[in-house]
Order: structure tokens, then C-alpha cells, then sequence
């Protein structure tokens, strides 16, 4: 009898994370609470001149709710921390966080969120000059190497020297601001650190062009969105939105494109966007989804363009990286659509 | 001639007295005139202020919506409204006062002919303020009742922002409206929880000196926190904006300290005043109210202003829970990659803004006591 009440107990505790059906909360509310940062340049941060967020984190969220609401204006934004957010996702504060975070294991097995599709890279990487002719890491053998002191990127380039074999001088700086001076005055023939850094200080220095940002990442750091775990429903219906913003980049689909596609004869576009098929049905989103999401806010790659492209002053280079698509050399990937 | 003399001798007197006075001024005095030229030098030739015009009301008002903005100015009129009314109580609308208003409002005047857009509710919050202030001065029923009107306006500010939703609440709006709710607030609680820690009944005595132990034990950021944390656990069924939450979380921790004040003003009120009070058939609750209690905030008083401004100055603690409040929103306006470089102009402009508003209390505190002092010695 005590082991049969205790069964029923612990059912019953099992059973309430799992009925907070977070889609139907969003579909009644009409309004996507979505967490992001509100100080990452690149990822999420206020125009000063519109008054409105921006930044790839902040697409994302645009994205779902436009796939999933139908007007990717309806998003209020929720400011989480590096040390709210974890919380403010499993208390049902926000549906869904968007704030540059790393995939950790401990994150899904200890703290238990579930992490969407890996939407961007980061990662540690090193600068040269343009001039030194330096293309990759590789070409690096008896440079002098610097970084910033007590970073852990001390260690991985310990590492890449002890598995080439090679026996260059390593110096480490206070700041970045020094180490970037050792760079610029020679001292240095390459500098290490966060590959957002390097392109800050790339972009914020006089002549751009003088300096290369090597394509290496050395330490990988791969940022996705989550939500709370436990609720499938939800949780899988972002993961597709997610790779199908991946999915409409490479089947060329773009904002401006993405009507006339609709018309397109190829049946698996057609499900895609949803002229045809049940996706959206089966999700419990509406069927055009993706066509909404790609039209209001665009693909990956139009988004990625926007916020880190070369056009603005972050400017992070995609090409033969991580982040470009799989049919470029990188990891952007989606599984099939059918 | 006189004057020149005058001066002369204050130099004197207050830099060249001794020798080592001498050489303390000529050391210090070329050190600031070099460091004030540097900062000079760098505001007015190097630095770009644009970046504060433009990004003036996300620092002010944080995200609040722009069409929504009149709400703010009606509640910013409420608030210099009640800064008025509370200058009243401490210097009266006298002659100097007056030349100060006539040069405050000059000076708006040439800033309303500066920045167009915001010259219209500019005047007004100086003008309620000024309205108010000599109000004050001439009626003895409006400043008898500050604390009715304090509450009143603190309840219709939160009402009257609330239509744009609290989590739109941010910048120095945010900071204010905290440090207003939380110093009005903590002072009954405080009041209560004093009273409560020298009760007669034990298990009240017990429960409240535990409170104040225990939030006076803990940093202001952790109860914040905790707060912010638990209300959606304990409570799921009542979802409390993080505006709330964070309003909650400093009144409760400042309420503590505000009852070690207060205790302390109780306890310098001399043994023979209950006595005569209740020999005079006071009820206990009248002693208290009547004799005690008076006497006791007089004291308790400075400690209760220093009080209001560790509010206002540990506001920005509520980025924890991811409010956007003055510091904060400085710092989101440098994250836009197009201001990177204006970190100095930002942080100068919230230096000033943090200066000002604490030399604004910290004035009006000395005022206060020296007030409270007169009253003493009549």
C-alpha cells in the first residue's frame, strides 16, 4: 500500500513539469516572452536610434514568433543575465531564452533546460597581420604567440604546440588593449583570444585590412537557445523552426524570394513552406510556419548577414568557418524535410 | 579694495598658514588644476556628447514606449510635485528661493530653446515643482500632511505608469520609482518592526528580532535574488512583473535596516516620558503614537536618509534579475556596436546624473536635521 501511494506521489510530481504546455500558453497569450541579453553586441543589444532590439539572438526570437504567432513584432523581450536565465526559463518567465549561450552538458543534465540547434560558433582564434602573409594557424611555426594572462587560452595554445611538435615563444599581456599593442607594434606575430573580440578590435582599428583573422578555432564555443525541459512539444517545434531557417538558406529561399517559391513545383518546397502537407498542423503551428519566418525576418544566413556580416562593424567572417553551411565547408546543417 | 584684502587673508588663513600648509597647497592645488585641464581638454575638444543626446531616453526612461511617453512626464509632475512640497517643510518659499526658481527657470528656458522636443514638460515638471513649493509654504494643512500626500502619490505615479506594463519600466525613471516605493514603504514596516522587536510578547519579539538579524546578515543582492526566484514557485498562479519582484525583494531588506534606526530613536527617549504618559491615562497605544514615536524618528531621522540613498545607490543591483535601470541601460546603449567608442562620454554623463540626485538628498537631509534641532532645543 506505502509503495503504491509513493508510485502515485512521485507520478504525480512527474506529471506537473509535463503538463505546462508552453505553446498553448504562447498561442493564448499572442505574445512571445522571449529572454535575451540586452548588452552583447552582435547578439542582443538596443539601436539607439529605432528604440528597437537587435542582434541574431534577438532574430531568433523575431523568428518564432513569426512562425509560431504569425507577426514577428510580437515579442516582448525579457532581459535575462548569465545568471538569471536559467532560472527565468524554468519558472515560466520566458518561453525561451536567446542569449549567446554555450552548449554544456552539465546545462542539460544538471541544471536541465533543452538546448534548440546550434545557431551560431564561437570560439577562441587568433589575429595577424595581412602583410606577414599568414593564412592559417598551420603557417604559425616559430612565430612569437600572444594572449591575455590566466586565460584558459594560455593552455590551448600549449596544446597546439605539444601536438605539432613546434617550440615558439608564447607571451601573455594584462588586457587586451596591450596585448593588441604587441600586435600592432610587431612584438607579436599573432594575437589569441574570443573570436568576437578579435573581430571588434579588427573593426574598430584604423585600417581593417591590414589585419586577418585566422579561420581556426581553437576552443569551440557553440551557442543555441533552450527552453525548460520536459515539454517536447515545444521544445521540438523550436528545434524545427530553427533548422528550417537553416534549411531555407540553403534551399536558396530568401525574405525577398520566399512568394514566388511558394508557387514552386518541387513538392518537398511546397511541404516545406507549407502549400502542401501537415507539418504545421502536427507541430500545433500554423501550416505557412516557415514561409512566415523566412518572409518576416529571413533565412540563417540573411540573418547572420545583418548582424555579424561584413557590413557592420563586427563584421565576423563566415566563410570556410564553423558557421557557414555544410555545402560550404562548415556545420550549418539541417536534417531532411520530408 | 576691501575685497581683494579679504581675499588675500582667506588665502592665508585656509591655504599658506604654515609652512606645511604651503607645501600641502602648492603640491595639491597644481595636481587638480592639472587633472581638471586634462578632463576639460578631453570634454570639450575630444569627446562626442552626441551619443548622450541621442540616446537621452533610453538612459531616462529605458525601453518605455515612446507614444506612452506622456505618462512619464505626468508622473515625473507628481514627483517634483512632492519634492516641492517636501522642500517647503524644510526652507520656505523665502526670497532666495524665489531668485533661485527665476534662474532655474531662465535656464530652462534656454535649454527648451536648445532641445526643442522636450521644452513644453521640461517647464511644466519645474513649474509643479515651484507651484507646489511655495503651496507649501503659505498652507500649514498641506505640509501637516506630507506623509498622506507622499503615500498618495507614490500609489497614483505607479498607476499612472503601469498602463505601458512594468517590464517597459527602466533607466533613471527605474532607479526613482525604486528608491521612492522602497524608502516610503520601509518606513511604517520599519516602524512596525521596531515596535515589534520591544514587545512583551515573546514570540512577536522573537519573530521580528529574527528578521531584522537575518536580513541584516544577508547582501542586498542575494534577497533580490531569492525573491525573484521563489514569488513564481511559491505563487505560480500569481505572476508578479520582475519590476514588483525587485521592489519587493529591496523594501523587505531596507525595512530591516530602517528598524534598527527607528529602535534606536525609541531608545533614546528618556524612561520618564512613558511614565508621565501613562499617568496621565495615555493609552499604551497612544503613549506610543503620541509621545514615543515623534521623538524617536527625530532621532532616527539622518540614519533614515542615509537609508533612502544606499536605496537609490544600490538600485543598480536589479540588473541581477535583468532590469534595465540607469547603470544598466549606459551599458546597453555602449553594447550598440555604433557607441563602442563613447564608453567615457556615457559614464561621465551617468557620473553627473548619480552626483546630482545624491547631492539633491544629502542636501535636503542636512536641511532636515538642522531643523529637527531647532525643535529640540525650544
Amino acid at each position: 500500500m506505502k509503495k503504491i501511494s509513493l508510485t502515485l506521489a512521485l507520478s504525480l510530481m512527474a506529471a506537473v513539469p509535463a503538463s505546462a504546455e508552453v505553446l498553448e500558453d504562447v498561442l493564448a497569450r499572442g505574445t512571445l516572452n522571449c529572454g535575451t541579453d540586452n548588452t552583447a553586441p552582435g547578439f542582443g543589444y538596443l539601436n539607439t536610434k529605432s528604440g528597437k532590439m537587435e542582434g541574431l539572438d534577438v532574430d531568433f526570437c523575431r523568428a518564432v514568433a513569426a512562425a509560431v504567432l504569425g507577426d514577428a513584432n510580437k515579442v516582448n523581450y525579457v532581459t535575462v543575465t548569465d545568471k538569471s536565465r536559467f532560472t527565468a526559463v524554468q519558472t515560466g518567465q520566458v518561453d525561451v531564452v536567446f542569449a549567446h549561450t554555450t552548449v554544456k552538458p552539465g546545462r542539460e543534465s544538471a541544471i536541465t533546460v533543452d538546448f534548440l540547434p546550434i545557431m551560431f560558433w564561437d570560439g577562441t582564434g587568433a589575429m595577424v597581420k595581412t602583410a606577414s602573409g599568414v593564412k592559417s594557424i598551420n603557417d604559425l611555426e616559430g612565430a612569437n604567440l600572444c594572449t591575455t594572462q590566466g586565460s584558459s587560452t594560455e593552455a590551448a595554445i600549449a596544446n597546439i604546440l605539444t601536438a605539432k611538435g613546434w617550440k615558439n615563444q608564447v607571451l601573455t599581456y594584462e588586457n587586451l588593449e596591450k596585448l593588441y599593442g604587441a600586435l600592432d607594434s610587431g612584438r607579436c606575430d599573432a594575437m589569441f583570444t574570443d573570436k568576437s573580440a578579435l573581430a571588434a578590435w579588427r573593426g574598430n582599428s584604423a585600417k581593417p585590412d591590414d589585419l586577418t583573422i585566422l579561420p581556426e578555432i581553437i576552443e569551440k564555443s557553440p551557442f543555441a537557445g533552450f527552453v525548460a525541459a520536459n515539454d517536447s512539444r515545444w521544445r521540438n517545434a523550436l528545434r524545427w523552426i530553427t533548422y528550417g531557417l537553416i534549411q531555407a538558406e540553403e534551399s536558396g529561399i530568401t525574405s525577398a524570394n520566399v512568394e514566388e517559391t511558394k508557387g514552386s513545383a518541387d513538392p518537398a518546397i511546397r511541404k516545406f513552406l507549407g502549400v502542401e502537407g501537415t507539418f504545421g498542423a502536427d507541430f500545433g503551428i500554423p501550416a505557412d510556419f516557415m514561409a512566415q519566418a523566412v518572409a518576416q525576418v529571413g533565412n540563417y544566413g540573411e540573418m547572420y548577414d545583418r548582424n555579424l556580416g561584413p557590413t557592420t562593424t563586427i563584421a565576423i567572417d563566415r566563410k570556410g568557418t564553423l558557421n557557414a553551411l555544410w555545402t560550404e565547408g562548415g556545420t550549418m546543417i539541417s536534417p531532411l524535410w520530408n | 579694495m576691501t575685497t581683494f584684502a579679504k581675499s588675500l587673508r582667506w588665502l592665508h588663513v585656509n591655504l599658506f598658514a604654515k609652512p606645511f600648509d604651503t607645501g600641502l597647497t602648492l603640491i595639491v592645488l597644481p595636481l587638480l588644476a592639472w587633472v581638471l585641464w586634462g578632463f576639460l581638454d578631453w570634454a570639450i575638444m575630444l569627446a562626442d556628447w552626441s551619443v548622450v543626446l541621442s540616446s537621452i531616453k533610453v538612459l531616462m526612461t529605458g525601453l518605455f514606449p515612446v507614444e506612452k511617453l506622456w505618462l512619464v512626464w505626468i508622473a515625473l509632475c507628481l514627483i517634483a510635485g512632492l519634492t516641492g512640497l517636501a522642500s517647503s517643510t524644510t526652507m520656505p518659499f523665502g526670497r532666495n528661493a524665489l531668485l533661485a526658481a527665476l534662474a532655474l527657470v531662465a535656464l530652462s528656458l534656454i535649454a527648451a530653446a536648445w532641445f526643442d522636443t522636450i521644452s513644453a514638460q521640461t517647464a511644466l515638471v519645474v513649474a509643479s515643482f515651484f507651484a507646489v513649493w511655495a503651496a507649501g509654504s503659505r498652507s500649514e494643512t498641506l505640509r501637516a500632511n506630507l506623509t498622506g500626500i507622499a503615500f498618495g502619490v507614490l500609489i497614483t505615479v505607479l498607476l499612472v505608469l503601469s498602463p505601458a506594463g512594468p517590464s517597459t519600466w527602466g533607466g533613471l525613471l527605474l532607479s526613482i520609482v525604486l528608491t521612492l516605493t522602497a524608502a516610503l514603504l520601509t518606513i511604517p514596516l520599519g516602524v512596525l518592526l521596531a515596535f515589534g522587536r520591544q514587545s512583551r510578547i515573546a514570540s512577536l519579539r522573537a519573530l521580528c528580532t529574527g528578521y531584522i538579524e537575518v536580513m541584516r546578515s544577508v547582501p542586498l543582492i542575494l534577497v533580490v535574488y531569492c525573491i525573484w526566484v521563489a514569488f513564481p514557485l511559491v505563487a505560480p498562479q500569481f505572476p508578479l512583473p520582475d519590476v514588483v519582484r525587485g521592489l519587493i525583494g529591496f523594501t523587505l531588506f531596507y525595512s530591516a535596516y530602517a528598524a534598527e534606526f527607528i529602535r534606536s530613536g525609541l531608545q533614546s527617549v528618556a524612561k520618564g516620558q512613558t511614565e508621565a504618559a501613562e499617568s496621565l491615562g495615555l493609552s499604551d497605544m497612544d503613549t506610543k503614537r503620541i509621545v514615543i514615536l515623534p521623538q524617536a524618528l527625530r532621532v532616527a531621522v539622518p540614519g533614515l536618509v542615509g537609508n533612502i540613498l544606499d536605496i537609490f545607490n544600490y538600485a543598480p543591483l536589479v540588473f541581477i534579475i535583468g532590469l534595465t535601470d540607469f547603470l544598466r541601460a549606459g551599458q546597453m546603449i555602449l553594447a550598440n556596436p555604433e557607441n563602442s567608442g563613447r564608453t567615457y562620454e556615457i559614464y561621465v554623463f551617468l557620473f553627473l546624473v548619480y552626483f546630482a540626485v545624491g547631492s539633491v538628498i544629502t542636501f535636503q537631509a542636512r536641511r532636515l536635521e538642522r531643523k529637527l534641532a531647532q525643535g529640540a532645543r525650544k
